[in-house]
């Protein structure tokens, strides 16, 4: 347990790359610019800020670009340096390394997702005027933004246990599943993570009249549902890289 | 029980063999593996690491299988032959982390600094990794397969980028931890640094065993390739007769000493462990003084060639 949770805590540091926060710096800053620029010029309201900003610039874009990086890095940094062998032969099983690993990356990956989401916020407040105080804009959002969150990290981090090039199939993914399925009429689109993501935050906005724009197309399910079906994302896709990564043999470890 | 049982341990990478039916049994002390590359050695280290899986057979480590028993890894220390590192760590921060994750708790540090004493690192525990030159690297590799203190060893390359003294108190320090009990599995290519350390050795060829145990003894094994003897004796001639005569030696070749009227006997010896016997006996009943008796071939490098030219179904 002592070297599991030093583990844990090794991950974590490990996942404090300067360039991954700076990725994620630019990519806030471009859409607190954007959220300033447009909200001075037209006040937001929950609605728009709701449906353009959270729901599709940062849940089907920002989210998931962070969560991708973060997640195909929790294995795929040791593998791209060759250090995985050195946590390989330490006395922990190798379904534990991989929760540690994935574990050591959440704390990160929660704390860009919350901290850009409530940035934004923040922003949309003090430039765009939202007709509700910071603290409830963010208590709508935030919830969504944090399920959102650990489910694409567990879906990413599955990627990085089973592929090499987890990272450009996770792009396809985003831009093929996220982003284009997730507009497709009819129950196709459920396989995306976004669609809960969505559903939950049309819940959440749904006294500031934040809806999708064609309920019989979208097809929504209850934000309670959504919630459900984004943790047994999570878990299944955890208890899969657990699986996978217990079970796989990286022959590329040094 | 033995440290290490390998038991008819197979390892297929697709169509190709890796390893083919290996049985070994390490004893504590040190054992040298010996091949060509592709031979099995990687293979045959990442199984005994728990890096890989077994296609077939086992492996135990103080009798648990290590790839199912995690816990069998906490007695087990790796240097694997990769020279990759967490870059932006300090050596020591490096080591200690090593220590924290087999278990070490609060007390990695005390164990993190010993481990660098012992293998020379100490006076550099504070420099990056990155900026280490190779030897220190190797040095911080092995210094974290020291660290927690393990029983086994499996060190894959460990001399490699050292300088030779830095050699030489590697050696030294591998001949210690045996000596306190430890089992050290070493690979090189280099074989007479494995020699220097150790008789038991592995030779490996295409996934098999092709001999294994003391020098000498795979040595005498070879009859079809012969020992080659230097012999400085007072009446060569009569000697050489009389060795072909009792059928201890299937050749004789009088080689001229440079500048000189004297003759050396260069002998094919098929039977080492006879010629040794009978040798002594034969030179004291001819009178004749032996002055040098030299083997011209034995070493690991000699042995490994006709090994694998047998192997290979050829000659060396």
């Amino acid at each position: 347990m002592n070297s599991w949770l030093y583990l844990v805590y090794f991950s974590l540091r490990r996942q404090l790359r300067p360039q991954r926060l700076i990725v994620a710096l630019i990519l806030f800053l471009v859409l607190a610019v954007l959220v300033g620029t447009r909200g001075l010029m037209d006040p937001w309201k929950i609605k728009s800020f709701g449906r353009w900003i959270i729901g599709l610039s940062f849940c089907r874009f920002f989210l998931p670009i962070i969560t991708l990086t973060l997640g195909t890095a929790v294995l795929g940094d040791d593998r791209e340096d060759k250090t995985l062998v050195y946590l390989s032969i330490r006395p922990i099983s190798r379904w534990s390394l991989y929760l540690a690993k994935l574990l050591g990356a959440l704390p990160l990956a929660l704390g860009i997702s919350l901290g850009a989401a409530f940035g934004l916020c923040a922003v949309a407040s003090v430039c765009g005027g939202l007709p509700l105080p910071l603290s409830e804009v963010a208590w709508m959002f935030l919830p969504t933004v944090a399920l959102g969150t650990i489910a694409y990290l567990a879906f990413f981090g599955w990627l990085g246990a089973v592929f090499r090039n987890a990272t450009l199939i996770g792009v396809a993914h985003v831009f093929l599943v996220e982003l284009f399925m997730g507009q497709v009429p009819g129950v196709l689109k459920r396989i995306s993570i976004s669609f809960y993501i969505r559903c939950m935050l049309y819940d959440a906005g749904s006294g500031h009249g934040l809806k999708p724009r064609n309920t019989a197309i979208f097809q929504p399910v209850e934000g309670d549902e959504a919630a459900a079906s984004l943790l047994v994302v999570a878990a299944v896709f955890l208890a899969l890289g657990m699986y996978c990564f217990s079970r796989r043999e990286y022959r590329d470890l040094t | 029980m033995n440290p290490v049982s390998i038991r008819e341990l197979a390892k297929w990478y697709g169509e190709i063999a890796g390893l083919n039916k290996v049985n070994i049994e390490l004893q504590t002390g040190i054992t040298g593996l010996v091949g060509p590359n592709g031979a099995g050695k990687s293979t045959l280290m990442k199984i005994l690491t728990g890096q890989l899986r077994p296609s077939y057979g086992e492996v135990l480590i103080l009798g648990e299988d290590v790839w199912k028993t995690p816990s069998a890894r906490r007695r087990l220390g790796y240097a694997p032959e990769g020279d990759s590192f967490y870059e932006d760590m300090s050596v020591l921060s490096f080591v200690r982390a090593m220590g924290r994750l087999c278990g070490l708790g609060g007390s990695a540090d005390a164990f993190a600094h010993e481990a660098l004493r012992q293998t020379g690192a100490l006076e550099f525990a504070g420099k990056r990794l990155k900026a280490c030159s190779k030897g220190m690297r190797q040095r911080a590799k092995l210094a974290q397969a020291l660290v927690h203190k393990p029983d086994i060893l499996v060190l894959d390359e460990p001399l490699n980028g050292i300088d030779a003294g830095g050699r030489r108190e590697m050696l030294r320090l591998f001949e210690e931890l045996a000596a306190s009990g430890a089992t050290i599995i070493v690979s090189s290519h280099i074989l007479e640094e494995i020699e220097a350390v150790t008789d038991q050795i592995l030779f490996l060829a295409q996934g098999n065993v092709i001999a294994s145990g003391p020098l000498a003894e795979v040595r005498g094994l070879l009859k079809d390739h012969p020992l080659k003897l230097l012999v400085t004796a007072s009446d060569p001639r009569r000697l050489g007769a009389r060795l072909i005569e009792s059928g201890l030696v299937t050749g004789i070749v009088f080689q001229r000493r440079r500048g000189l009227e004297e003759e050396d006997l260069v002998l094919s010896v098929p039977q080492v462990e006879s010629f040794y016997r009978a040798f002594p006996g034969l030179a004291r009943e001819l009178g004749v003084v032996v002055e040098r008796l030299v083997p011209l071939d034995a070493s690991a490098e000699a042995v490994f060639g006709y090994l694998v030219g047998e192997e290979m179904g050829g000659g060396a």
